[in-house]
């Protein structure tokens, strides 16, 4: 009866130890699933970084391709030709804010697509993630009221985007993926400031006028009209200093005559510089995303042009430089000051002189 | 009786399920819990590091407003650990801005990050300005002998150089040069095996402003300008380094003066005289600069290396030349004597353009000449930039548990990436 009345409680005892485990085993699974679970959420976790850093990366190539298409279009005079016209004849053919626009969007898109096939080169792809090029690059200005002003302090960053495309996949060690523009901040870049406030100053037909007043206040000196006409030039190079004049001076302007003749003045205006109205759309404003397959400089026209016969003292075909020190730009190009080059022919006609008191 | 040994087997049955639970708990979900715990200590690790890094990325430098991303790609590109970014902003130094803020993140002496610089090598074009007058006969079939396999082997060994030799018009043949000395030798392009590395063309075919005046095939002033201006076969490249490779053994536009009066000679004692020929030299000298072209001017041996005085020369110092069809054995006296305007002229020219004169007549190699010149202006590139304590990391890799991470850096230059290396240990 003793045994039996043991054997009870031992049975008992028996049945509570198992109830325990099952209740601890049931504890520990349910513990063990989060374990699991957290195990599981690791490679995921990898993955997102992987993502986060393609993403960062893949910014930091759209600034580096942005600032390089800057110090190229600049250099271009504002455009993708090898050559832009600021004043054909005298009459000022600027290139227009949305052609630059484009023209920085295309070539920026450009340098952006190099980056993208470099991805298959590089640690990147052996980290598992791909990405499929952006086709659009949006280029966003502070706009002409900003930039047009004396000093450059609002205007010497831009915007740029990257759009219609993009698509970012992490496959090691689990699949991620991600779709979604980038946006990036270029800093230390004044080349809107120079452009707004050199198309303010085309516009006005300033230089023109530096031109013929220079002619003017050397009409009775014994130089040749060639050294005249130099003369000249110089003085709208000064002018071109004076309009970005800054404390210290960082804006330097050189030139260079490619052409000068005062026998026949018509050898050096018969340069096609005239432009028709540029009319494409911009990939990030409309739908239209014909930029990259479109040359706007096909449209470049020329024309025969007539010096004005009898008043004509010269034609002079002369390419600008205007150098900006202020910042060393980062691009494909190495460390640069940015530099605007641009080409203006004029026709120096003859002035009447200053009456001499 | 019966009663104890139920009791103890009641016990031992006891004792035996708790150990068996125990077993069963220790080897089913508790040594996983374990595993678990130390994956995840490890993970929080190595995340820690990782997010140390990305928020080192994502920093920004507060002089010039550039990610730290930004900066370790530029530096990779210009293969220097400082960077200067005008006078606006002057120069940053990148391990610096780097310490200080990994000091903060990891510990100071804990961390080591390296960044190897990829290999950018920049194109190199040359231009060579050969004068084809008669005394350079002898200096163009070595040119001709050296440059292909020099090119050649510079490629082999990654230099991505090219060369354009443009010879100045004009020339009288001569003779006792090449591989058949009784035939004329005539300077011409026939003599160089072209090949998409090394081309060559006449320069009257360039179309340029500056046209060769005095003796044009020794205009080698005007001609620097011309093919500058018209750039190399290939043409310019946008970032390749710029050389011109003038070859002579006179001054631009010759060194004779006083032609028009019949009464020819040097005249280095009126350089008054010589200012065509100046102006030749420093039009070349413009065009050059405003290029952003080096100049390495070569001077051949115009006679004063075999006579060093110019007069009572021996027979062996004559170069032979043929002047309408008739030979002659000649010691050109004239530019012999101009030697030393002609070195002052070349060592103008190269020093205004930030380059280097080389005397072939004073026993320079036309070869090892060459290949100085490649390695001037090759630019200087350091292997990687690092940062922290790389004493520490190399003991520490030998004792500690180290964690890595390693991120892409897209360099400055379009497509090409590099890798950030950083390592931190306890």
């Amino acid at each position: 009866m003793k045994g039996i009345a043991y054997a009870t409680i031992v049975i008992i005892a028996l049945i509570g130890v198992l109830m325990v485990s099952v209740w601890s085993y049931n504890n520990l699974s349910s513990g063990t699933q989060f374990a699991g679970t957290i195990s599981n959420v690791g490679p995921k976790d990898i993955a997102i970084t992987r993502l986060e850093t393609a993403k960062r990366f893949l910014s930091q190539d759209l600034s580096y391709s942005t600032q390089s298409a800057s110090l190229e279009v600049a250099a271009n005079g504002g455009s993708q030709a090898s050559r832009t016209f600021w004043y054909c004849n005298n009459e000022p053919v600027p290139p227009e804010s949305n052609e630059v626009h484009f023209s920085m969007s295309n070539t920026s898109n450009v340098y952006l697509q190099t980056y993208f096939k470099g991805l298959k080169d590089s640690q990147i792809a052996q980290l598992g993630v791909t990405a499929s090029p952006y086709q659009c690059n949006g280029i966003y200005d502070y706009g002409k009221d900003a930039c047009n002003q004396r000093s450059s302090q609002g205007c010497e960053s831009f915007k740029s985007t990257a759009t219609q495309g993009g698509v970012i996949t992490v496959t090691s060690p689990a699949s991620v993926t991600y779709s979604g523009d980038l946006a990036v901040d270029n800093t230390n870049n004044r080349f809107w400031w120079i452009y707004y406030r050199l198309y303010d100053d085309t516009k006005n037909n300033l230089p023109v006028r530096v031109i013929f007043s220079s002619i003017r206040d050397q009409c009775t000196s014994p130089t040749s009209m060639p050294q005249k006409i130099e003369v000249a030039i110089q003085n709208v190079c000064k002018h071109y200093e004076e309009l970005f004049k800054e404390d210290p001076q960082y804006v330097k302007c050189s030139y260079e005559i490619k052409c000068l003749d005062t026998a026949n003045p018509v050898a050096c205006l018969n340069t096609p510089c005239q432009k028709s109205t540029f009319a494409d759309n911009l990939c990030y404003e409309k739908t239209s995303a014909s930029g990259l397959k479109t040359n706007v400089f096909d449209s470049l026209g020329g024309k025969i042009v007539s010096a004005q016969t009898g008043s004509s003292l010269g034609g002079v075909l002369v390419n600008f430089k205007l150098t900006d020190n202020k910042f060393n730009i980062p691009s494909s190009k190495g460390l640069q000051p940015l530099v605007w080059s641009f080409w203006d022919s004029f026709d120096v006609t003859r002035q009447e002189c200053r009456p001499i008191d | 009786m019966k009663g104890q040994i139920f009791e103890v087997m009641g016990f031992v049955m006891l004792a035996i399920a708790i150990i068996a639970v125990i077993i069963l708990l220790r080897t089913t979900s508790i040594g996983s819990f374990g595993k678990t715990i130390l994956t995840l200590a490890e993970r929080h690790e190595r995340e820690g590091v990782s997010a140390g890094a990305n928020a080192l990325f994502s920093m920004t430098e507060s002089k010039s407003g550039k990610s730290l991303q930004e900066l370790v790609g530029i530096a990779a590109y210009i293969g220097n650990d400082t960077i200067d970014f005008g006078p606006s902003i002057s120069y940053v130094d990148v391990p610096q801005e780097i310490t200080w803020r990994l000091d903060a993140l990891y510990g100071k002496d804990h961390w080591y990050m390296r960044v190897p610089y990829p290999k950018i090598e920049a194109a190199i074009q040359i231009i060579f300005i050969q004068d084809t007058s008669s005394s350079l006969c002898d200096d163009v079939e070595n040119l001709r002998k050296v440059l292909p396999g020099l090119i050649s082997d510079l490629r082999a060994a990654g230099k991505r150089v090219t060369a354009t030799i443009y010879l100045l018009e004009g020339g009288s043949p001569c003779c006792g040069i090449g591989s058949n000395p009784s035939q004329p030798y005539v300077i011409s392009c026939d003599k160089f095996p072209q090949s998409q590395y090394l081309r060559c063309s006449n320069i009257g075919g360039l179309q340029c402003e500056d046209k060769r005046r005095g003796d044009p095939s020794e205009d080698w002033g005007h001609g620097t300008a011309c093919a500058i201006e018209a750039g190399p076969i290939e043409g310019w490249q946008k970032f390749s380094v710029r050389v011109v490779i003038p070859i002579s053994d006179e001054v631009p536009e010759g060194s004779e003066c006083g032609l028009d009066t019949g009464n020819p000679r040097c005249c280095a004692s009126t350089p008054s005289s010589y200012v065509e020929q100046h102006n030749s030299l420093l039009r070349g000298i413009e065009v050059a600069k405003k290029n952003g072209v080096f100049a390495f001017p070569i001077k051949a041996d115009p006679g004063s290396g075999c006579c060093p005085s110019c007069s009572n020369c021996d027979a062996k110092c004559n170069i032979c030349v043929i002047w309408q069809g008739q030979t002659y054995h000649d010691f050109t006296q004239l530019q012999c004597q101009c030697s030393g305007l002609v070195t002052q002229y070349m060592t103008e020219m190269a020093t205004a353009t930030g380059g280097q004169m080389y005397d072939l007549s004073k026993g320079s190699d036309l070869a090892s000449a060459l290949k100085d010149v490649i390695e001037k202006v090759t630019p200087e590139r350091t292997g990687a930039l690092e940062a922290g304590n790389r004493a520490g990391y190399e003991i520490a890799q030998r004792t500690k548990n180290i964690r890595a991470v390693n991120f892409p850096v897209p360099v400055a230059v379009a497509g090409v990436y590099t890798t950030a290396n950083i390592y931190e240990w306890a």
